[in-house]
């Protein structure tokens, strides 16, 4: 949601930028509340509306109710084949991220909506909250055992040390890759769009024969929205089977 | 050839039979797509970032690791090297994994079918 619309149509990273709506300075941080943090709020806000009127318990369900109940299965599911029964326990932790980057990312789809996940800032975050988890749940249930996740075995004994050293890089480098993951889908998919609808614009406004030729970038535009909304859902997948991934590292750090 | 109560096919409907299964299949023939259907690009793209973001993660991570031992033990710049190097190969396994499993252990990205009769 920008304030000043419209945004000028020719400069594809305008959408990314942070206007500040209401200034808020705590010591030497600046917490002003952005137009990024308004659209989390509004994705908080669906989210919970959509709960509110999944919440009558139904026999019959009706159509919030249905969708809330697939989704549960949906994520119960995967959680469950990637980590076992006893994974079930994170189950709000991976569901609540999973509704999270999903409302985030649809509304984002909507013109002239912020979209909070294109900031990589707002992802590695997301990624901390699940690293901090599974190193502390890991270490918390397992103790130093949890190290067995950085011991390879079948390995020769001599490489063993260098192998460990790169398990634990590998180890460091999942909420990096995790957030870079999302935020760059998000990132050029948005860039992509308003990169092809800008074109068509200015081709169409040249006229002549360019105006003619402003259909093809008018048409890739076209396809690329359906692809755009499968991009933000099956994002929020990935975010959430990778979550589930490292759960069971935190679960079962013996095999892997 | 029998039906599903285990009754012969009397003989004179056998090659009547045959006929319509060459039929259907060259229906069937007819109907296939030339070129098997590829993935899509929005489904390219994110396989690519895939295994970018794995990749550069790990040489981050490890040139970090490399620049905070220069900074504490003054080797400047062989922990950087080293770090690097050592980034290198950690990316090298990350991607390897992330190819080999599909990222989930079931040798596929996709999300899972949804089965109606779950407990």
């Amino acid at each position: 949601m920008n304030i000043g619309l419209p945004i000028v149509a020719k400069d594809p990273t305008a959408q990314f930028e942070l206007h500040k709506l209401a200034d808020l300075k705590i010591g030497n941080f600046d917490l002003s509340f952005t137009n990024s943090a308004l659209m989390m709020v509004v994705t908080v806000a669906c989210v919970a509306l959509w709960f509110i009127l999944s919440s009558k318990r139904a026999l019959i369900p009706g159509r919030a109710q249905s969708i809330l109940e697939i989704s549960y299965e949906f994520i119960a599911d995967m959680l469950k084949s990637s980590t076992g029964k006893e994974g079930m326990r994170f189950f709000p932790l991976v569901f609540t991220i999973f509704v999270f980057i999903l409302f985030a990312n649809m509304l984002g789809m909507i013109p002239y909506f912020f979209t909070s996940t294109s900031h990589i800032i707002v992802t590695f975050a997301l990624a901390m909250i699940v690293m901090v988890v599974v190193l502390g749940f890991g270490v918390w249930k397992n103790g130093l055992g949890f190290l067995k996740l950085f011991w390879p075995d079948g390995i020769p004994g001599s490489i063993k040390w260098f192998v460990a050293i790169l398990e634990v890089i590998s180890f460091l480098s999942r909420p990096i890759s995790l957030s870079v993951r999302l935020w760059a889908n998000m990132f050029a998919g948005h860039i992509l769009l308003k990169l092809f609808a800008g074109f068509a614009v200015s081709m169409f406004a040249a006229g002549g024969i360019t105006a003619v030729g402003s259909f093809v970038p008018f048409t890739l535009t076209f396809a690329l929205i359906p692809l755009e909304f499968l991009v933000a859902f099956v994002q929020a997948y990935v975010f959430a089977l990778l979550t589930s991934v490292y759960l069971s590292d935190a679960l079962h750090p013996g095999h892997h | 050839m029998t039906d599903p109560k285990g009754r012969e096919t009397p003989a004179q409907d056998k090659a009547a039979l045959d006929a319509l299964s060459r039929k259907l299949e060259a229906v069937n023939a007819r109907h296939k797509p030339d070129v098997e259907p590829t993935q899509t690009n929005a489904s390219n793209m994110a396989e690519g970032l895939k295994y970018a973001s794995e990749f550069s993660a790990a040489v981050l991570v490890g040139a970090a690791l490399g620049w905070v031992v220069d900074h504490f033990t003054g080797i400047s710049p062989f922990g950087l090297l080293g770090g690097l190097f050592l980034g290198l190969c950690a990316g090298i396994m990350n991607v390897v994994r992330a190819a080999r499993e599909g990222m989930d252990g079931s040798g596929e990205d996709l999300p899972p079918q949804l089965d109606e009769d779950d407990d």
